[in-house]
């Protein structure tokens, strides 16, 4: 996997946590940088230590201020033109009725693609843990959508 | 997972274009590496085969010791053309793919790369020789200097000339040349211990009293010869 695709994934689950573009995009970077810091070379990277540091950013930044959800993360939305963005406010909401945790799993297995060993070392989580929570939200999002009449 | 759901939650999480991050990319730049830490980072390149061979050697003077196998003795100085070898075959490899490197050289030459790894080698066999000797001198007597020139001489004797021969033409060509020049060495000792005693208890003679000196001369034509290799990486690489 090259960086700049692992630059996107970071920058993705960054921006699922904390919804503002400029700080997701800052929040990335440090990520990066204090990896550098730690291990003195970018081209050995390991996604879980990537992911570790990221989460961990994260929660200082939430702890520091707690950012502005909504406006940003809508905006953002607003781009999309016509069905796309009826599809994407619904599939949203969809996902956004799950458990944060939830929406966390979903991201990192699939879209982020990991496998369930990263996940489950960046998470602290059994690989039987997470094989369950996965399953779980998977039910759960799939209730969702067939709720909100998507899947038709 | 069906498609249509992995579609649906591509478009849930999708973000925003990061704006800054091709300039971040490019400007990405390791910190520096000090030239101990280059040391360490180049240990995990060296193949296991050869730091399997240094543990078979200790594991072999240990069992040998604990057995009474006084042919242990005369085992590990004929298995040093091979360790040997082994080094020359590493350093050949480092030099002519430069892969496992191409991050380090980055920040430092191929010829620093180069030299660190026969520097590494070349510690890690002599506290082998360390470990060993003590443990054939414990077990079946003898001196402990003269028990380690037994095992140095073919050693660096098999150094010099796989490096000379390394560098040569046909040295290129044939990759394993050196094994090849191990097992000659390794047959002349066996050779000459089974068929010419006079020549064995000759040549047992010189270690003791000259061993000191041998030792030094071949380290100092090995070095020599490691210092003409590494001066050829730039044209080879």
């Amino acid at each position: 996997m090259d960086l700049e695709n692992a630059y996107d994934k970071i920058y993705r689950y960054v921006y699922f946590r904390i919804k503002d573009q400029t700080v997701a995009e800052d929040i990335t970077q440090e990520t990066f940088l204090r990896f550098i810091s730690q291990k003195g070379n970018i081209h050995d990277y390991e996604m879980k230590y990537l992911y570790t540091i990221a989460r961990n950013l994260c929660i200082d930044e939430f702890r520091r201020v707690k950012p502005d959800y909504l406006s940003e993360d809508y905006e953002h939305i607003a781009s999309a033109q016509g069905d796309s963005l009826e599809e994407q406010m619904s599939i949203r909401d969809a996902v956004s009725k799950l458990p944060v945790a939830d929406q966390e799993i979903l991201l990192l297995r699939h879209v982020n693609n990991e496998s369930v060993g990263t996940i489950s070392k960046t998470l602290g989580i059994s690989r039987f843990a997470l094989y369950r929570r996965l399953k779980s939200a998977e039910d759960k999002l799939r209730d969702s959508l067939e709720a909100s009449d998507y899947e038709k | 997972m069906k498609n249509e759901l992995k579609d649906a939650l591509n478009m849930a999480f999708d973000a925003p274009e990061p704006k800054n991050k091709h300039v971040f990319l490019k400007n990405l730049r390791p910190r520096e590496v000090g030239m101990i830490e280059m040391l360490f980072q180049q240990v995990r390149y060296i193949r296991v085969s050869v730091w399997i061979m240094t543990v078979v050697i200790i594991a072999l003077a240990i069992l040998g010791s604990c057995m009474h196998r006084e042919e242990t003795g005369e085992l590990i100085p004929v298995i040093m053309p091979f360790l040997a070898a082994v080094s020359v075959l590493e350093n050949n490899r480092t030099r002519k793919y430069g892969m496992s490197e191409l991050e380090m050289v980055t920040r430092f030459s191929l010829r620093s790369v180069i030299f660190a790894r026969m520097l590494i080698l070349g510690l890690a066999f002599l506290f082998m020789i360390a470990i060993t000797s003590p443990i054939l001198v414990m077990a079946f007597g003898g001196e402990m200097l003269v028990t380690a020139m037994h095992m140095l001489i073919p050693y660096l004797v098999t150094m010099t000339i796989s490096l000379q021969i390394e560098r040569s033409i046909w040295g290129r060509r044939l990759e394993y040349g050196t094994l090849a020049i191990a097992m000659l060495i390794t047959a002349l000792m066996v050779w000459i211990r089974d068929y010419d005693m006079a020549l064995v208890n000759g040549y047992m003679e010189m270690v003791k009293n000259w061993g000191v000196l041998i030792v030094l001369v071949l380290a100092v034509i090995t070095v020599f010869e490691q210092w003409r290799t590494i001066e050829c990486v730039e044209e080879l690489a």
